[in-house]
């Protein structure tokens, strides 16, 4: 599935915030958006999510307008992993990752058991079936995040958006989830997502948009994350290192303290 | 900041403020002077002009029924009752003294109303859970004597109630006993006050009179023909109010078994039954009260299904209380009710209770109201009552 | 493939002094909790029968049934039937819709606002209610018009709210934008209940208003069970037929839409159902309170958030609940004690005790 962002302006009734952007996802693409504070990752999602209209331009996912698409529909293709937050009821994990499936259910049905075999196969994935019973307001805002993305690999879409996946977890777990979404990708999801480390461009991302002062750029993570882009987008000084890893050079972002 | 208190502004200041002092003062001056005199719109020669005829006394001080000691005036030309409970007594006593409503009077009511009485101002009043009275107006009627007409049981405290009105309305305020059983005695009383003793005791008396003969026949009847009765109030007929309240004092008086076990009400009274319990209690007549269910109760009450399953129902034993134009048995409880129990003494009891409903309706009308009933007049007051 | 154990321990350290603070996990069985429920419906349904004023001994009312149900001819009292059949039943029928009615209404709310602190009176259904029934007595209307004031002016009322909010709102917080138009509203016209009680006479309208007001279920007949079924079987079955949908609500609009629900029909959808169902019952008997905020809570403690168990959980406990007020109110005491004084008085202490066990059932 493709998604094709046209020459699009993204803002809100009063204000445009970003402006002419274009940019594509392939089938199996993972795309990162790097960017700093403010300048419109957010607007940018919620955009192609549909929460917002797309103030000039188009949005298309397979060609189609997604003004055109019905929101079922966008369900079952794109899977959006929002910041985790507290809900006010205590569903647990289980019941949360179930809601993934509602796009596929009927108007009047619930889960059925294929659906909750469903569920607890994206638990699996993740490592976390030891939270399928727990209380999803009890756990740590880390969990509840992998529980966000498990709901989100539940919708079986093929697009999954996530808007900053890593915050609230410690180093090795963000290695890991990163990873892991890596593997989603590799198994053919189209992944979109957004972060505020290049490092993770590095680790898990061969694709990436640069939103800054200077506009956007598209481009590969080799050719995109130069130290005069961080300069320009994060105003600060680093050093772009390549390590050897056994043969394989791995780049890293390093920030220099002057 | 403190650069607005220049000199200037602050002197302007000064000024204004002692200019609206001085008004208010001026306004409050004028108006206290004005309560203390005779207000021009009194109907009647200057009554509290004190100067000259040092030798006769302008007021007295009478003690009303609730042990208040109040001063009032020696001639009085105007009075005004604080609740309707007193406008039967005193239309009957002095009708040329009242001076205004405290309700509106209704169509029904007014066809047995003098002239003059139909078109007296309405006023509003303090009628228990809430205060309608409209102090201006009855402060620019500004009456010779208020009446305050309450039960002065052991639980109520009618004084407070008297106090409050005097203060609000600067008038001299008494209270008299709404109790059934002391009408005879309030006649007198009223008829001192307001020297109209002669009206008084011809009252009086003949309310002592009948009072006497329905009790001395319904102290004939046997225990076991005692009947039990049920006093439907509200539009289903599903309120109701025990014996001893002051709603019900007829019925006790006529020797009728109140049916319901309930707490007392004060104020509006109304306890609220369900059809299960009037069913339980299967009494032998129902009253319908006219004030407050009416007709619709009535003719509900006559219907329905469940009713129908009612001793009372089943043998047609359904009465409303007459009300014109002042309540028979309740609402308020006034003086009428000397007919009341006459009424339904003979209702209850025709056997033991032998006395020409007509005739004594008419003698009624024609002694307290001053009004000449025609038969069809007395058929029409009577309607669904017997 | 590592074992999810070796997987758990790299997220909770028990070696290193760390101790695992979890709480025990327990899985509800919440479907065996509902078919308990269903029999604890039934069983004070059925005792509803053997409670009143007028006595009818046990051996009488089975007597009664069994020949009933076969047909045989009566050897009962004219009156015990009447009771039976004409007072009790068709009482014991309403109080079970409308203690299942306000109920639903209040878990639907709670979920589609997002707040278990909300009751069905929230848009402004009961105030507007209680004005209807006010002004048809203050006109000398029959019971059936002061049913039917009280159903239409819940109705304009929520109708009112829904289009304010709808003027004056933007996408993003309609909701907000709502709940503060129903307050409004429902101050609106809980004034004009006001007026309407000041200009009464004192003798028997206010009184009238004011009893009515306090709720009771005093004057009904079965000719109110035919009333109330309509608007009670159009409001609660897609109610319950939608409920896995509302779930998607808690985690906010955006995510739900995310989900693919349709929240701005749903909404709309809700809306109208738990208004049928509160105006309705606020013109059956009167004006109810404690019953469509308190319930939702015990539900959620015993079958948990998830509304797929929660909305029925709360129909058939709200139907009890109110059945069993209903009955000591028509039976302990001669008079009869207005329901929403029963079901504060016992609602509210119990609503306390909710939030101190149940500390759980919301965040």
């Amino acid at each position: 599935m493709i998604l094709e962002v046209k020459a699009a302006s993204f803002g809100y009734a009063k204000r445009t915030v970003l402006r002419n952007i274009s940019f594509k996802v392939a089938t199996g693409e993972f795309l990162c958006l790097l960017g700093p504070n403010g300048v419109g990752k957010t607007t940018l999602f919620k955009s192609i999510l549909g929460f917002l209209d797309v103030r000039a331009g188009e949005v298309t996912l397979d060609g189609q307008n997604i003004k055109k698409w019905s929101k079922p529909r966008l369900a079952k293709a794109i899977g959006y992993v929002p910041q985790a937050h507290t809900p006010p009821f205590p569903y647990t994990v289980l019941d949360v990752i179930l809601m993934g499936r509602m796009a596929h259910l009927g108007l009047f049905s619930s889960p059925s058991r294929e659906d909750v075999k469903i569920a607890e196969e994206s638990l699996e994935k993740l490592s976390i079936s030891f939270l399928k019973n727990m209380t999803y307001t009890e756990i740590s805002g880390g969990e509840r995040q992998m529980v966000l993305i498990a709901r989100a690999i539940t919708q079986k879409p093929q697009l999954l958006i996530l808007d900053e996946p890593t915050s609230n977890l410690d180093y090795g777990n963000q290695v890991r989830v990163l990873l892991q979404i890596r593997k989603l990708s590799d198994q053919g999801i189209s992944i979109l997502m957004t972060s505020h480390f290049p490092n993770h461009a590095f680790l898990c991302c061969p694709k990436v948009v640069l939103l800054n002062k200077n506009g956007f750029e598209v481009g590969t993570t080799d050719d995109l994350i130069t130290e005069s882009n961080m300069k320009d987008t994060y105003g600060i000084n680093v050093k772009i290192a390549k390590i050897d890893d056994h043969g394989v050079d791995i780049k890293s972002c390093v920030p220099l303290t002057n | 900041m403190f650069k607005i208190f220049t000199k200037k502004a602050v002197s302007t200041g000064i000024a204004i403020l002692l200019c609206l002092w001085m008004m208010t003062l001026l306004l409050t001056g004028c108006s206290s002077q004005a309560t203390s005199t005779t207000p021009v719109t009194s109907a009647t020669p200057a009554t509290s002009v004190s100067a000259g005829n040092s030798s006769q006394a302008t007021t007295r001080v009478i003690t009303d029924m609730a042990g208040r000691k109040v001063t009032i005036p020696t001639k009085i030309n105007t009075v005004y009752c604080a609740v309707p409970t007193a406008e039967a007594m005193l239309y009957s006593l002095a009708p040329e003294k009242l001076v205004a409503w405290v309700n509106a009077p209704s169509d029904d009511q007014k066809k047995y109303l003098s002239d003059r009485a139909k078109n007296l101002p309405i006023l509003g009043g303090w009628m228990g859970e809430k205060s309608t009275a409209n102090l201006e107006e009855i402060a620019k009627l500004s009456p010779d004597l208020i009446i305050f007409m309450t039960t002065t049981g052991v639980n109520n405290n009618p004084e407070q109630i008297a106090d409050s009105i005097t203060n609000q309305t600067k008038r001299p305020v008494i209270v008299m006993e709404s109790g059934f059983a002391d009408t005879a005695k309030v006649y007198r009383l009223m008829g001192d006050i307001l020297g109209v003793q002669d009206r008084a005791e011809t009252l009086a008396s003949y309310s002592e009179k009948k009072m006497k003969e329905i009790s001395d026949m319904v102290a004939k009847i046997p225990q076991d023909k005692l009947l039990n009765v049920y006093y439907a109030e509200g539009t289903s007929g599903l309120s109701t109010d025990p014996s001893g309240s002051d709603h019900t004092e007829v019925l006790d008086f006529v020797k009728g078994k109140n049916v319901a076990d309930v707490q007392a009400k004060g104020g509006q009274g109304m306890s609220s039954v369900s059809m299960e319990q009037v069913l339980a209690w299967n009494p032998d007549v129902v009253l319908v009260s006219s004030n407050s269910g009416g007709v619709k109760a009535y003719d509900s009450i006559l219907k329905d299904t469940s009713w129908g399953k009612v001793k009372a129902v089943k043998n047609s034993k359904v009465y409303m209380t007459p009300l014109l134009p002042f309540g028979w048995y309740d609402r308020p409880p006034n003086i009428m009710r000397i007919l009341g129990i006459e009424w339904l003494g003979s209702a209850l009891y025709p056997n033991y209770v032998k006395i020409d409903l007509k005739q004594e309706t008419k003698d009624f009308f024609s002694l307290f109201l001053g009004q000449k009933l025609t038969d069809e007049q007395v058929i029409e007051l009577l309607k669904q009552a017997v | 493939m590592r074992s999810p154990d070796a997987v758990r321990d790299e997220f909770v350290d028990n070696k290193a002094g760390v101790t695992d603070v979890r709480p025990k996990v327990k899985i509800r069985k919440s479907g065996l909790v509902l078919v308990i429920l269903s029999i604890v419906l039934i069983v004070v349904f059925l005792w509803s029968f053997t409670v009143g004023r007028f006595a009818v001994p046990l051996p009488e009312l089975l007597t009664v049934f069994f020949r009933k149900i076969f047909g045989l001819p009566a050897t009962w009292s004219d009156t015990t039937e009447t009771v039976l059949f004409n007072i009790r039943i068709p009482r014991i029928i309403v109080a079970l819709i409308i203690g299942a009615a306000l109920s639903a209404s209040g878990a639907a709310y709670q979920g589609l606002f997002r707040n278990p602190m909300v009751s069905p009176d929230i848009l402004g259904a009961s105030a507007g209610a209680g004005f209807g029934a006010a002004m048809a007595i203050l006109m000398s209307g029959s019971a059936l018009t002061i049913q039917l004031a009280a159903f239409s002016c819940g109705i304009i009322a929520v109708m009112l709210t829904y289009f304010v909010s709808k003027l004056i709102g933007k996408a993003n917080n309609s909701v907000l934008i709502l709940v503060l138009t129903g307050m409004v509203v429902s101050s609106l016209f809980s004034a004009f209940i006001s007026l309407a009680k000041y200009t009464a006479d004192p003798n028997n309208k206010l009184p009238e208003i004011a009893y009515w007001l306090m709720g009771g279920l005093t004057s009904i007949t079965a000719k109110n069970i035919s009333m109330m079924l309509i608007p009670f079987t159009i409001g609660i079955i897609p109610i319950l037929l939608l409920r896995y949908k509302l779930n998607a609500l808690a985690f906010g609009e955006e995510e739900a839409q995310a989900l693919g629900v349709d929240t701005k029909k749903i909404r709309f959808v809700y809306i109208i159902c738990a208004t049928l169902l509160t105006a309705s019952s606020v013109a059956a008997g009167g004006m109810i309170g404690w019953v469509g905020l308190v319930i939702p809570h015990l539900a959620r403690m015993l079958v948990g958030p998830n509304l797929k168990y929660m909305l029925p959980a709360s129909v058939l406990l709200g139907g009890a609940y109110l059945l069993l007020i209903d009955d000591i109110s028509r039976t302990f005491f001669t008079v009869e004690i207005p329901l929403s004084i029963l079901t504060a008085i016992i609602g509210a202490p119990f609503f306390i005790y909710l939030l101190a066990k149940g500390r759980n059932s919301w965040t």
